[in-house]
């Protein structure tokens, strides 16, 4: 099964969730694999312990970019005018291309009487894979600064991962998505079987929520909510229960620990297994497996 | 000259929101016209933790293929060109349109020989407008879900936006996370980003690669500043944050971690003014200062 933990709102607990989620199934249940398919912004290696073997990595090259050659331009401008990305600018009276807007999708060379737009390749980000320290291997999407196409890079993140759990016979796959709704989300939700929507009791949380359910009822994935940092605003916890009307997994508590195990870069349940946090964790976690993966 | 100010940092959840909310409340209060533009399309907070009156709302729509069946001659150039696929010729002949999957880039429209393609509109985003007060406007993008172009929305929110930037002496921008092109097109702008983080491994790890990103486009003759949110968090963190500043040399400020935040999320309202007499606030101000 392919579980994807996501949240709307960045910051409420995603990796948090998923690297306990991937080290419990991991050593107590089967073993799985993880993917980070938080691309710009990528911490799950790094919060299961970080890389005690990469296995491998590569550099995706398939951003697809147009190039002006300036001394056959006419300056007629129909490639400034049929362009939909406003990547093209205008100085000196010639056109040129904003490399980072441009989506490389060919419009202007098709309008160009001269035929002077020519095209390149630039590296959209890499992929590589890790043993991490906690055992989890882990797939990670890392996408150029300043980049686009991460959903493409979520996708072939995702595809690596299902090969090694084919190769190996893992049953599961486990995703971090990035924050928001857009296109690594949708790439990180379209496939999966079973939604994780992390979320806080905070405003912001709630409405991040909201619309992610929203694409998740688009994909018809099956949506679970846990309740991270409940302890902060016990009332709006129950708010969030009553409006998301999502099946709840269950509550976790806020507590310095979690920031103490990230500080020592374990998971925490491998950090300090009996603590309160790591006791509600596995509880749920528990639960989660009797009813919803057997 | 207009200080336009992004407020980013690559992690989620450090603070962004927070930051760009109170700095605009100070810098209302001082009588200087202000506009806040919450650019986090695909999770616009910043409706979510004040009460804004909004005026006006505007749809942001996009190209989007309408097939005349009649003119189409099943040449299949359209399906050919497309760079996202989301055109597909079925055996039947009939020419299948997957909205998801399209950019609106019109090359279907430019490439067709038939004309059979004539051109729709989808909305892709809102613009809402809005004001907290006499001094301070408010702008939020907003991408509709199961959309997936959110960087080409931002690109959008402010390229439109820009000759509207004149009439404000400040132009504060609450960034998405992460690093990529939508972060691009507001730091392109940006005559200061303040760059919020948070001491945990993470918080670094994201600022480090947020900060490349500065490098990568050699933006030097901005204004950084690394404001280190939930201070006092027991972590080992702070001598990671603070040998990124000291070897780029940037300027820092600290805010304490406080529950009072969520406190004036939950009422809605600016932290501070509920609460200016605190460390919090004094933080606050600090930032306040770096921008003007």
């Amino acid at each position: 099964m392919e579980i994807v933990i996501a949240s709307g709102k960045g910051g409420t607990g995603k990796t948090f969730i998923s690297s306990n989620l991937a080290y419990y199934l991991h050593r107590n249940i089967e073993p799985i694999v993880a993917v980070d398919a938080d691309a710009e912004a990528p911490d799950l290696l790094l919060s299961l312990g970080g890389s005690k073997e990469n296995l491998f990595k590569y550099t995706v090259t398939k951003s697809r970019k147009a190039r002006i050659n300036q001394s056959k331009c006419i300056s007629c401008y129909k490639c400034y005018e049929v362009c939909k990305f406003q990547a093209i600018s205008i100085e000196n009276d010639k056109p040129s291309v904003i490399e980072e807007y441009c989506e490389g999708c060919g419009a202007c060379s098709i309008v160009c009487p001269v035929k002077c737009i020519e095209y390149y390749t630039r590296a959209t980000g890499s992929i590589y894979a890790d043993i991490s320290y906690a055992g989890v291997p882990v797939v990670t999407a890392d996408l150029e600064v300043g980049g686009r196409n991460t959903g493409d890079l979520v996708y072939l993140a995702k595809e690596r991962a299902h090969e090694i759990a084919h190769k190996n016979e893992l049953k599961h796959v486990i995703v971090d998505a990035a924050a928001g709704i857009g296109c690594p989300v949708v790439s990180s939700i379209a496939g999966a079987n079973i939604l994780i929507v992390v979320v806080e009791p905070s405003p912001s949380s709630l409405a991040g929520a909201k619309r992610l359910l929203e694409l998740a009822d688009h994909f018809k994935v099956k949506p679970f909510l846990i309740i991270n940092k409940f302890n902060l605003a016990p009332a709006y916890t129950d708010k969030i229960i009553k409006e998301l009307q999502v099946d709840a997994l269950g509550r976790v508590p806020y507590d310095d620990v979690v920031v103490e195990a990230y500080a020592n870069m374990k998971p925490l349940l491998a950090f300090n297994p009996n603590h309160e946090v790591s006791r509600k964790l596995t509880s749920i976690f528990d639960y989660f497996v009797e009813c919803v993966l057997k | 000259m207009t200080h336009i100010i992004a407020i980013a940092g690559g992690k989620g959840g450090t603070g962004k929101t927070f930051i760009a909310v109170n700095i605009t409340y100070i810098i209302g209060n001082e009588n200087e016209k202000i506009l806040l533009i919450d650019a986090d399309v695909e999770n616009p907070s910043v409706p979510s933790v004040i009460n804004i009156s909004f005026t006006k709302i505007i749809e942001s729509k996009s190209f989007r293929p309408v097939i005349n069946e009649k003119k189409c001659n099943k040449c299949g150039l359209c399906v050919k060109n497309c760079p996202e696929h989301a055109l597909t010729l079925l055996p039947t002949g009939k020419l299948l349109y997957l909205d998801t999957l399209c950019a609106s880039c019109g090359v279907c429209q430019l490439i067709c020989p038939t004309g059979a393609i004539g051109s729709g509109e989808k909305v892709e985003g809102l613009f809402k407008y809005g004001v907290l007060n006499d001094n301070i406007d408010i702008i939020v993008g907003e991408l509709i879900p199961g959309n997936r172009r959110s960087a080409a929305l931002i690109v959008r929110l402010i390229e439109n936006h820009k000759d509207l930037f004149k009439k404000y002496k400040y132009i504060i921008v609450d960034s998405p996370p992460g690093s990529g092109v939508g972060l691009y097109s507001i730091l392109k702008y940006a005559t200061h980003i303040v760059a919020v983080t948070e001491p945990t491994p993470l918080g670094v790890n994201d600022l480090k690669k947020f900060l490349t990103l500065i490098d990568k486009y050699e933006w030097y003759n901005k204004k950084v500043l690394v404001v280190i949110n939930k201070y006092g968090i027991p972590s080992n963190s702070y001598s990671d944050l603070e040998q990124i500043i000291k070897e780029r040399g940037l300027l820092y400020v600290k805010i304490p971690y406080s529950k009072l935040v969520l406190k004036t999320y939950l009422l809605r309202e600016p932290f501070v003014k509920l609460y200016s007499q605190t460390e919090v606030a004094e933080g606050l101000r600090r930032i306040v200062d770096f921008v003007k």
